[in-house]
């Protein structure tokens, strides 16, 4: 295997990984609201940058699931379309949660065998 | 053209690919993000939004295609899935159809439409139907393609009866056939076509055909080069046999010459010798695939424990 399809095999796993667990970041950000801009940024911030062009298109399907709720904000300038979580994000959002939480714990053990 | 023109131009881009209900709103919400995105930028670089600096977010933002079907997922008019198959077909007809056109030109185009068509249907009708309908069921073992020592004897009694002295002596079969009633000398061949390579070609891939028939016979059983072999012979014999169809010249030699004597005959059996042909090569085509999907080793039978009754 050539170092560059050893870097790009390395590249791929890890936006795979990240991809994985992109619903989850988004849905725990959401918990608040927020419009496409600032919950990139709490996500960057937060050690997760995702890119524009996945996040926002995200957004939309996650609100055509039912899992969010959106509006449109007119009294800021520009106006701006606000997400949060509803009822069945909430839900939702727990599930993922104790996943991600039995998941991490299995990776470990794995990792420990290692 | 600045880089509030570039914005605009882009979500216009994006907007046209969406379905009309969900268009402007995309479009209004896509415009603000790539302005606060655009800004962002600008300020992290110490500067004002250009041009440049707008075209290259949206370099990283994708194609307006692409973004519009991460904000709407278009299905693929032919599944991904099918994409074997349908080269599969997609070749074999090809094939079939240069084999069977009968020197005309075939209308590959028009086979490859049709092809799409009917696997875009495929795909449609089976994305309406309920989940699990289409699932993946075993079946009992294909038969074998070839059978073993009875089966391949017979296939060369066969071929040695039928066509081969039909071929050797059409006017001496004829005459069997008949009871010695049919037309006298009807099939009687030119001089030219009995001593012609065509012939003996013709003549040599019927014997290989023939002879190796008779060592999977001896052998009790079809190895990978008698299949292969089987395989050479029979694309060797459907091509000459084809041959017979289209006016025949010795080497070097321009002038065609007529397999019967009789010009009556003569246009009868060449559109037959084509067709014979044709037939041959679609059904080594056939074989060729199934030579090509082979699993090797197959796999062993299981072994049976002593004890092992019938009722398990």
């Amino acid at each position: 295997m050539s170092p560059s399809h050893a870097s790009d095999s390395k590249e791929t796993g890890l936006v795979e990984l990240r991809r994985g667990v992109l619903v989850l970041a988004v849905l725990s950000q959401l918990r608040r609201r927020q419009y496409g801009y600032s919950l990139r940024q709490a996500l960057a911030e937060g050690g997760m940058p995702i890119e524009e062009g996945t996040l926002y298109p995200l957004l939309r399907r996650l609100e055509a699931q039912g899992l969010l709720a959106s509006e449109w904000d007119t009294d800021t300038a520009p106006p701006r379309r606000y997400y949060r979580l509803n009822a069945t994000g909430r839900q939702a959002l727990a599930t993922l949660a104790d996943a991600w939480r039995s998941q991490v714990a299995a990776i470990d053990g794995f990792l420990g065998e290692a | 053209m600045n880089a509030h023109d570039v914005i605009e131009s882009y979500v216009r881009d994006v907007a046209r690919f969406l379905p009309r209900d969900k268009r402007n709103d995309v479009a209004l919400e896509l415009r603000e993000l790539l302005h606060d995105e655009l800004a962002g930028k600008a300020a992290a670089a110490g500067r004002g939004p250009d041009r440049a600096l707008a075209m290259k977010l949206l370099a990283g933002f994708g194609r307006p295609a692409q973004v519009a079907s991460r904000y709407q997922p278009r299905n693929p008019l032919v599944d991904p899935e099918d994409n074997h198959n349908f080269v599969i077909w997609a070749v074999v007809g090809f094939l079939a159809l240069a084999v069977l056109s009968g020197g005309s030109k075939p209308d590959l185009l028009g086979w490859l439409g049709l092809l799409f068509v009917v696997f875009a249907c495929i795909a449609w009708f089976r994305r309406r139907q309920p989940a699990g309908t289409f699932n993946w069921k075993p079946r009992v073992q294909d038969k074998a393609l070839h059978g073993g020592r009875w089966p391949a004897l017979l296939s060369a009694a066969g071929l040695v009866v039928f066509p081969l002295a039909l071929y050797l002596s059409p006017q001496g079969y004829w005459d069997l056939a008949t009871i010695g009633r049919g037309v006298a000398g009807g099939l009687l061949q030119t001089a030219e076509f009995l001593d012609s390579w065509q012939r003996m070609a013709t003549i040599g891939w019927f014997a290989l055909v023939i002879a190796n028939y008779l060592v999977v016979a001896v052998q009790d059983g079809w190895k990978r080069w008698n299949r292969r072999l089987g395989i050479v012979a029979h694309v060797g014999l459907g091509l000459m046999l084809m041959a017979h169809a289209v006016p025949m010249t010795a080497f070097l030699a321009l002038e065609p010459f007529a397999i019967f004597i009789a010009p009556g005959a003569d246009a009868i059996a060449r559109p037959w010798f084509g067709f014979a042909g044709a037939i041959v090569i679609l059904c080594v085509l056939y074989d060729m695939y199934r030579e090509w999907v082979r699993v090797e080793p197959a796999a062993a039978v299981p072994p049976v424990s002593p004890g092992a009754t019938v009722a398990g």
